[in-house]
Protein backbone atom coordinates (compact mmCIF):
# COMPACT_ATOMS: atom_id res chain seq x y z
CA UNK A 1 0.00 0.00 0.00
CA UNK A 2 2.90 2.28 0.90
CA UNK A 3 5.26 1.32 -2.19
CA UNK A 4 1.32 2.36 -4.78
CA UNK A 5 1.28 5.52 -2.34
CA UNK A 6 4.68 6.50 -3.04
CA UNK A 7 4.36 5.98 -7.21
CA UNK A 8 1.16 8.43 -6.84
CA UNK A 9 2.94 11.10 -5.60
CA UNK A 10 4.41 13.93 -8.41
CA UNK A 11 7.98 13.35 -9.46
CA UNK A 12 10.85 16.11 -8.43
CA UNK A 13 10.56 16.98 -5.24
CA UNK A 14 10.64 15.19 -1.50
CA UNK A 15 7.39 14.35 0.17
CA UNK A 16 7.52 12.87 3.56
CA UNK A 17 4.73 10.87 5.04
CA UNK A 18 4.35 9.58 8.71
CA UNK A 19 2.31 6.82 9.05
CA UNK A 20 0.61 5.82 12.14
CA UNK A 21 -2.50 4.26 14.59
CA UNK A 22 -2.01 0.14 14.07
CA UNK A 23 0.49 -0.15 10.68
CA UNK A 24 3.65 0.79 12.31
CA UNK A 25 2.92 -1.91 14.44
CA UNK A 26 1.91 -4.40 12.02
CA UNK A 27 4.77 -3.39 10.22
CA UNK A 28 7.13 -3.58 13.05
CA UNK A 29 5.86 -5.37 15.68
CA UNK A 30 3.49 -7.91 15.02
CA UNK A 31 1.93 -8.66 11.15
CA UNK A 32 -1.26 -10.17 12.90
CA UNK A 33 -2.00 -6.35 14.28
CA UNK A 34 -4.01 -5.75 10.86
CA UNK A 35 -6.72 -3.05 10.70
CA UNK A 36 -8.75 -1.38 7.71
CA UNK A 37 -6.97 1.87 6.48
CA UNK A 38 -3.68 3.47 7.41
CA UNK A 39 -3.72 6.49 8.40
CA UNK A 40 -1.19 9.09 7.55
CA UNK A 41 -0.51 12.67 7.84
CA UNK A 42 1.55 15.30 5.54
CA UNK A 43 2.65 18.46 5.15
CA UNK A 44 1.85 17.55 1.04
CA UNK A 45 -1.69 19.35 0.94
CA UNK A 46 -3.00 17.50 -1.77
CA UNK A 47 -2.09 14.21 -0.67
CA UNK A 48 -5.93 13.29 0.20
CA UNK A 49 -6.76 14.85 -3.50
CA UNK A 50 -3.84 11.81 -4.86
CA UNK A 51 -5.19 9.10 -2.71
CA UNK A 52 -9.28 10.00 -3.70
CA UNK A 53 -8.16 10.31 -7.44
CA UNK A 54 -6.31 6.89 -6.98
CA UNK A 55 -9.37 5.12 -5.20
CA UNK A 56 -7.25 4.32 -2.30
CA UNK A 57 -9.42 6.63 0.01
CA UNK A 58 -12.15 6.33 2.49
CA UNK A 59 -14.91 4.12 1.19
CA UNK A 60 -13.64 4.05 -1.92
CA UNK A 61 -11.16 0.61 -0.87
CA UNK A 62 -11.58 -2.46 1.52
CA UNK A 63 -7.80 -1.55 2.92
CA UNK A 64 -7.70 2.59 2.33
CA UNK A 65 -5.63 5.07 2.99
CA UNK A 66 -6.55 7.58 6.18
CA UNK A 67 -5.25 10.76 5.50
CA UNK A 68 -5.87 12.51 8.81
CA UNK A 69 -3.87 15.41 10.49
CA UNK A 70 -0.59 15.44 12.51
CA UNK A 71 -3.67 17.10 15.30
CA UNK A 72 -5.04 13.25 14.93
CA UNK A 73 -1.61 11.62 16.55
CA UNK A 74 -2.05 13.12 20.28
CA UNK A 75 1.13 11.50 21.92
CA UNK A 76 3.91 12.02 23.51
CA UNK A 77 5.79 15.63 22.90
CA UNK A 78 8.93 13.14 22.56
CA UNK A 79 7.61 10.93 19.58
CA UNK A 80 9.61 12.88 16.93
CA UNK A 81 12.57 12.10 18.67
CA UNK A 82 12.40 8.64 18.13
CA UNK A 83 10.60 7.36 14.82
CA UNK A 84 12.18 5.31 12.42
CA UNK A 85 11.65 6.40 8.38
CA UNK A 86 11.74 4.26 5.10
CA UNK A 87 12.08 5.80 1.66
CA UNK A 88 10.84 4.52 -1.28
CA UNK A 89 11.25 6.46 -4.75
CA UNK A 90 11.02 10.26 -3.36
CA UNK A 91 8.73 9.77 -0.29
CA UNK A 92 10.42 9.46 3.06
CA UNK A 93 7.70 7.79 5.42
CA UNK A 94 8.14 8.33 8.97
CA UNK A 95 7.20 5.43 11.38
CA UNK A 96 6.81 6.54 15.16
CA UNK A 97 7.98 4.22 18.18
CA UNK A 98 5.77 1.61 19.50
CA UNK A 99 5.65 3.32 22.72
CA UNK A 100 3.92 6.86 21.35
CA UNK A 101 1.57 4.82 18.88
CA UNK A 102 0.71 2.68 22.27
CA UNK A 103 0.55 6.01 24.19
CA UNK A 104 -1.76 7.71 21.12
CA UNK A 105 -3.83 4.49 21.33
CA UNK A 106 -4.64 5.12 25.11
CA UNK A 107 -6.42 8.06 24.83
CA UNK A 108 -9.59 5.56 22.83
CA UNK A 109 -8.44 2.29 24.28
CA UNK A 110 -11.18 0.35 22.82
CA UNK A 111 -10.78 -3.57 22.69
CA UNK A 112 -8.36 -3.29 19.43
CA UNK A 113 -6.56 -0.87 21.33
CA UNK A 114 -5.83 -3.86 23.94
CA UNK A 115 -4.72 -5.96 22.27
CA UNK A 116 -2.20 -3.78 20.44
CA UNK A 117 -0.55 -2.93 24.22
CA UNK A 118 -0.68 -6.95 24.57
CA UNK A 119 0.61 -7.75 21.38
CA UNK A 120 3.81 -5.03 21.83
CA UNK A 121 4.44 -6.40 25.37
CA UNK A 122 4.44 -9.87 24.51
CA UNK A 123 6.50 -9.25 21.71
CA UNK A 124 9.34 -6.88 22.97
CA UNK A 125 8.69 -7.14 26.83
CA UNK A 126 7.96 -2.59 26.88
CA UNK A 127 7.02 -0.92 27.81
CA UNK A 128 7.37 -2.04 31.18
CA UNK A 129 5.41 -1.15 34.18
CA UNK A 130 7.97 1.72 35.09
CA UNK A 131 8.44 2.66 31.60
CA UNK A 132 4.81 3.87 30.77
CA UNK A 133 4.58 5.58 33.80
CA UNK A 134 7.38 7.45 33.35
CA UNK A 135 6.40 8.17 29.27
CA UNK A 136 2.83 9.47 30.46
CA UNK A 137 4.25 11.58 33.13
CA UNK A 138 6.20 13.37 30.36
CA UNK A 139 3.02 13.35 28.36
CA UNK A 140 1.44 14.89 30.74
CA UNK A 141 -0.69 17.35 29.12
CA UNK A 142 -2.52 14.91 27.74
CA UNK A 143 -4.55 13.92 30.56
CA UNK A 144 -5.67 17.71 30.78
CA UNK A 145 -9.58 17.34 30.12
CA UNK A 146 -11.62 17.96 26.79
CA UNK A 147 -12.35 21.00 25.51
CA UNK A 148 -16.27 21.90 25.08
CA UNK A 149 -16.08 21.47 21.18
CA UNK A 150 -14.78 17.40 21.29
CA UNK A 151 -15.56 14.49 22.14
CA UNK A 152 -13.58 13.61 25.15
CA UNK A 153 -11.45 11.42 26.06
CA UNK A 154 -10.21 10.39 29.52
CA UNK A 155 -6.88 9.08 29.61
CA UNK A 156 -6.71 8.90 33.41
CA UNK A 157 -9.50 6.82 33.82
CA UNK A 158 -8.15 4.35 30.59
CA UNK A 159 -5.22 4.15 32.66
CA UNK A 160 -7.10 2.85 35.54
CA UNK A 161 -8.97 0.59 32.76
CA UNK A 162 -5.65 -0.71 31.21
CA UNK A 163 -3.48 -1.09 34.18
CA UNK A 164 -5.56 -4.16 35.91
CA UNK A 165 -5.70 -6.08 32.18
CA UNK A 166 -2.22 -5.07 31.65
CA UNK A 167 0.36 -4.95 34.53
CA UNK A 168 -1.84 -6.82 36.86
CA UNK A 169 -2.98 -4.16 39.54
CA UNK A 170 -4.68 -0.92 40.40
CA UNK A 171 -3.12 2.27 39.50
CA UNK A 172 -4.21 5.89 40.77
CA UNK A 173 -2.97 7.38 37.89
CA UNK A 174 -3.58 11.07 39.61
CA UNK A 175 -1.12 10.55 42.14
CA UNK A 176 1.48 8.06 40.11
CA UNK A 177 1.09 10.05 36.56
CA UNK A 178 -0.14 13.56 37.15
CA UNK A 179 0.77 14.98 40.29
CA UNK A 180 4.72 13.54 40.19
CA UNK A 181 5.08 15.05 36.77
CA UNK A 182 3.53 18.47 37.69
CA UNK A 183 5.67 18.41 40.83
CA UNK A 184 8.81 18.53 37.99
CA UNK A 185 7.19 20.81 36.14
CA UNK A 186 6.67 23.28 38.97
CA UNK A 187 10.55 22.80 39.82
CA UNK A 188 11.53 23.13 36.22
CA UNK A 189 9.78 26.98 36.14
CA UNK A 190 11.19 28.32 39.51
CA UNK A 191 8.97 28.88 41.56
CA UNK A 192 9.72 30.95 44.35
CA UNK A 193 9.31 29.55 47.90
CA UNK A 194 10.01 33.06 49.38
CA UNK A 195 7.11 35.98 48.83
CA UNK A 196 8.71 39.33 47.59
CA UNK A 197 5.69 40.35 46.84
CA UNK A 198 4.86 40.25 50.39
CA UNK A 199 7.56 41.96 51.48
CA UNK A 200 7.38 44.53 49.40
CA UNK A 201 4.15 45.76 51.09
CA UNK A 202 5.49 45.28 54.66
CA UNK A 203 8.45 47.70 53.39
CA UNK A 204 5.52 50.50 52.87
CA UNK A 205 4.05 49.89 56.57
CA UNK A 206 7.57 50.70 58.14
CA UNK B 1 0.71 50.06 31.92
CA UNK B 2 1.41 52.73 29.70
CA UNK B 3 2.63 51.87 26.09
CA UNK B 4 6.51 52.52 25.94
CA UNK B 5 8.60 55.15 24.76
CA UNK B 6 10.84 52.93 22.67
CA UNK B 7 12.64 56.26 21.60
CA UNK B 8 14.62 55.77 25.27
CA UNK B 9 17.27 53.21 24.30
CA UNK B 10 16.88 51.16 27.92
CA UNK B 11 13.27 50.91 26.89
CA UNK B 12 14.58 49.65 23.69
CA UNK B 13 17.25 47.00 25.54
CA UNK B 14 15.36 45.71 28.21
CA UNK B 15 12.43 43.95 28.64
CA UNK B 16 9.72 46.62 30.70
CA UNK B 17 8.71 43.87 33.20
CA UNK B 18 12.52 42.71 33.67
CA UNK B 19 13.46 46.43 34.59
CA UNK B 20 10.95 47.09 36.84
CA UNK B 21 11.60 43.36 38.52
CA UNK B 22 15.21 44.62 39.25
CA UNK B 23 14.40 48.08 40.86
CA UNK B 24 12.16 46.30 43.23
CA UNK B 25 14.88 44.03 43.80
CA UNK B 26 17.31 46.80 44.91
CA UNK B 27 14.53 48.30 47.00
CA UNK B 28 14.25 44.94 48.41
CA UNK B 29 18.09 44.69 49.16
CA UNK B 30 18.39 48.01 50.08
CA UNK B 31 15.99 47.61 53.04
CA UNK B 32 17.65 44.18 54.20
CA UNK B 33 20.90 45.96 54.33
CA UNK B 34 19.30 48.15 56.39
CA UNK B 35 19.74 51.26 54.44
CA UNK B 36 17.03 54.18 54.83
CA UNK B 37 14.67 54.01 52.27
CA UNK B 38 13.80 57.66 50.49
CA UNK B 39 10.32 59.36 49.72
CA UNK B 40 11.22 58.42 46.14
CA UNK B 41 11.86 54.55 47.11
CA UNK B 42 8.54 54.41 48.94
CA UNK B 43 7.27 55.69 45.95
CA UNK B 44 8.21 53.22 43.66
CA UNK B 45 7.22 50.85 46.42
CA UNK B 46 3.75 51.60 46.79
CA UNK B 47 3.78 51.22 42.46
CA UNK B 48 5.53 48.04 42.51
CA UNK B 49 3.66 46.19 45.57
CA UNK B 50 0.31 47.01 43.41
CA UNK B 51 1.83 46.27 39.87
CA UNK B 52 0.68 43.05 38.56
CA UNK B 53 3.51 42.56 36.13
CA UNK B 54 5.73 42.75 39.20
CA UNK B 55 5.38 38.81 39.89
CA UNK B 56 7.00 36.82 42.59
CA UNK B 57 8.85 35.09 39.95
CA UNK B 58 10.43 38.02 38.57
CA UNK B 59 10.87 39.44 41.77
CA UNK B 60 13.02 36.28 42.60
CA UNK B 61 14.99 36.39 39.55
CA UNK B 62 16.24 39.70 39.39
CA UNK B 63 16.83 39.74 43.67
CA UNK B 64 18.95 36.62 42.95
CA UNK B 65 20.24 38.52 40.21
CA UNK B 66 21.61 41.32 41.93
CA UNK B 67 22.92 38.95 44.55
CA UNK B 68 24.93 37.39 42.39
CA UNK B 69 26.43 40.29 41.17
CA UNK B 70 27.09 41.16 44.50
CA UNK B 71 29.18 38.51 44.91
CA UNK B 72 30.69 37.84 41.90
CA UNK B 73 30.69 40.93 40.28
CA UNK B 74 29.29 42.48 37.67
CA UNK B 75 28.12 40.28 34.57
CA UNK B 76 29.12 40.52 30.85
CA UNK B 77 25.08 39.99 30.30
CA UNK B 78 24.43 43.29 32.32
CA UNK B 79 22.80 46.25 30.74
CA UNK B 80 22.51 48.92 33.78
CA UNK B 81 26.09 50.22 34.72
Amino acid sequence: MLRRLASLLPQGREFQITVFGSAPLQIAVDPTLTSADVDVFSDFEDLNDIVMRAGLGTNQADFYIQVSSELNFRTSPRWKDRTQSARISNCTFIFPHPIDILIAKLNRLDEKDLRAFRSVIAKTGHPTEIELIKELQLAVDLFRPSFDEEQGHDMANNCRRLWPLIYGREIDPRAEIIAPALKIRREGYGEPVRDYKQELRDALKE
Amino acid sequence: MKPLDFSHELNRLMDPYWRKARIAARLLIKREDGQPLSPRDRRLLTRFATDSSVTNRLLDQAYCSHRARKRNGCSILDIIP
